[in-house]
């Protein structure tokens, strides 16, 4: 019995997790504010669950020089690194009125539906159209729409990025800009030595 | 009796809808005319940002293209060995 209550949890998590990874492209600022009002950490498991299940898929396709599962600590880390630094620096910023800490699980998690989007049709396009391109008609036009894809995605995750800070620490325009050219700043070192060490070639962030 | 507790959880909702929509004061950039500018661009976004995005990322790129040519064939195949 319990294990049935478990069973049907699990997949109402996972079936609510893609409804609102759909409802983020549709209506980001609604989604997003329902999400910081939720206080159901299931989704965040079923999200991270979808991210496990990339790293073996596309270690299958193409072999990362580490193990997927120490690549998902990386990520885990990351997302946990995430949580407290704007947890932190959103405190320090709202000093009158305390920011509670579960609104970022949720939101934060949320914003690595881009990237995994980003990751998931990339592996696609690797199998579908491997690179390299040439400088064909075709090479030509490939390229540009997928770069136009991938600034898209870019675009997406610092709208979500955004919202999700705007709902979970309630800060200003000025203060969460301010924020959010801190955390890049810290981002691009962090990326560089993830390239370094050969973790990730794109960070997964 | 039930159209009382009808109404009765209607209003609990707009009330919630209310909170919610709420929950978070509007931006204030302190000078009219950049909070007008704020709520002019962001307003849009709200609801299906993808409308602006894709029109708005294709011209960037193909504005790149024309600027720097093959170097994007070169950085579509480095993102295609990104994953």
């Amino acid at each position: 019995m319990d294990f049935k209550k478990l069973a049907i949890q699990v997949v109402a998590d996972a079936i609510s997790c893609m409804v609102n990874a759909f409802m983020l492209a549709v209506a980001p600022y609604k989604t997003m504010r329902r999400i910081s009002q939720s206080t159901d950490f299931g989704e965040v498991y079923a999200l991270f669950v979808g991210v496990c299940a990339y790293m073996y898929v596309s270690h299958a396709i193409r072999e990362y020089t580490y193990e997927p599962f120490v690549l998902l600590i990386m990520i885990v880390f990351h997302y946990a690194a995430t949580i407290i630094f704007f947890y932190i620096m959103g405190s320090l910023f709202q000093k009158e009125n305390p920011i509670p800490f579960a609104p970022f699980i949720n939101t934060i998690a949320y914003t690595l539906i881009p990237t995994l989007t980003w990751f998931i049709v990339n592996t696609i396009l690797f199998l579908v159209l491997p690179p390299p391109r040439h400088m064909t008609l075709l090479g030509t036009t490939f390229s540009i729409v997928f770069i136009s894809f991938s600034v898209v995605m870019l675009m997406w995750k610092i709208l979500i990025l955004y919202i999700a800070l705007r709902f979970s620490t309630r800060l200003p325009f000025f203060r969460l800009f301010y924020l959010m050219v801190t955390y890049i700043a810290i981002i691009i070192p962090y990326s560089i030595l993830l390239y370094e060490f050969q973790f990730f070639r794109v960070p997964f962030l | 009796m039930a159209q009382s507790q009808h109404k009765n959880t209607s209003y609990q909702h707009i009330e919630r809808e209310f909170q919610q929509i709420f929950a978070v004061k509007p931006n204030d950039l302190r000078m009219p005319w950049l909070t007008a500018l704020y709520k002019w661009t962001t307003g849009p976004l709200k609801r299906m940002p993808f409308i602006y995005f894709v029109p708005l990322a294709l011209c960037a790129v193909l504005a790149l293209y024309l600027l720097v040519g093959p170097l994007i064939i070169r950085l579509a195949s480095i993102l295609q060995y990104g994953f």
